[in-house]
């Protein structure tokens, strides 16, 4: 369980791997900073009472990444990828989200973001949560929904293709569609009783936001 | 110099009067980062975004951590990084040529 730290974490921070997320698809809570080099965005977190993290956006990062820095101290490369996976499946990021772990080579230049990370229903059903977490009176419409989403979820030219069954949607809208409508299957976010549809939209429930916390996200 | 091309954007602590020190005296300084445990050089690697107004530069020192966006050289850690003092402050030092300085 992740855990987001209301005060800044003590420690000296060490990039040791980038997502291709923006901070808000962390954290409801973000602080401002400036350092040395810049002024960044950041938000702390803890799993278990053990590893403390950091995660930044400074100024000139590329937009729609964050960076997650451990303690420089950390110098044990299996512990740091045993951290970086720990966040990984914390914050529930699928695999392709991540654009460099330490240890990977690099070359002076851009990243370059796989084609495989596009959103899919496991992901979106995590981000209409937290739009739904963060809208007035903890609901939101559809409307809202296809509003906010983007603003979590860099989207790439595959999720911007027309949808196969609905060609007035982008395939992203029509998996938004699906975790929406879709009520009955095991994993529905109305099955768990993470969520209740109304006529407009969505409502968070009680649990669902007990859920979001437990991968970090409080509000 | 080994290492870079690295960069450092006009920022509350890359003052052009900074930029002007740093290419007159070869070195470049950076303080305890905020709620850090000591000192360290921080610069962006060229998959950072370039100000118009920046300094680049580089050096024969290895940072002590990099990403593809940062590098950064850490005081007591990373091994050719000085200390500095000034003002009761102490920093970290590292050598640098200055490749271009556009905060002139």
């Amino acid at each position: 369980m992740i855990r987001l730290r209301r005060l800044a974490s003590d420690l000296t921070p060490s990039p040791s791997a980038i997502f291709w997320r923006p901070i808000e698809y962390f954290a409801d809570h973000i602080e401002s900073g400036e350092d040395s080099l810049d002024a960044f965005q950041s938000a702390s977190f803890e799993i278990g009472n053990q590893l403390i993290f950091d995660l930044r956006h400074y100024r000139a990062h590329p937009n729609f990444t964050v960076t997650f820095y451990l303690d420089a101290a950390i110098e044990d490369e299996a512990l740091i990828q045993d951290a970086i996976w720990s966040a990984v499946e914390g914050f529930g990021l699928p695999r392709q989200a991540i654009a460099w772990r330490r240890g990977d080579d690099f070359t002076a230049g851009n990243l370059t973001r796989t084609s495989e990370d596009r959103l899919r229903e496991k992901e979106a059903r995590i981000l209409v949560l937290k739009v739904a977490a963060q809208s007035k009176n903890r609901s939101a419409t559809m409307e809202e929904i296809r509003r906010e989403i983007p603003k979590l979820f860099p989207l790439t030219e595959r999720d911007r293709v027309a949808s196969p069954s609905r060609r007035n949607e982008q395939l992203w809208q029509q998996i938004v569609r699906n975790v929406v409508s879709h009520q009955n299957s095991a994993k529905s976010l109305f099955k768990l009783g993470f969520a209740v549809k109304h006529e407009s939209g969505v409502k968070i429930t009680t649990k669902g936001i007990s859920y979001l916390k437990s991968i970090g996200f409080s509000m | 110099m080994a290492f870079g091309v690295f960069h450092r954007n006009e920022a509350t602590y890359q003052t052009a009067e900074d930029a002007r020190l740093q290419e007159e005296t070869r070195e470049l300084w950076g303080r305890t980062p905020k709620n850090g445990l000591g000192p360290a050089v921080q610069a962006y690697q060229s998959a950072g975004i370039k100000q118009p107004r920046r300094l680049e530069f580089n050096t024969n020192v290895k940072p002590g951590a990099e990403s593809p966006f940062e590098a950064w050289w850490y005081l007591n850690l990373t091994s050719g990084v000085e200390a500095r003092e000034k003002d009761g402050e102490t920093f970290a030092c590292i050598p640098i040529d200055v490749v271009c300085n556009l905060q002139v």
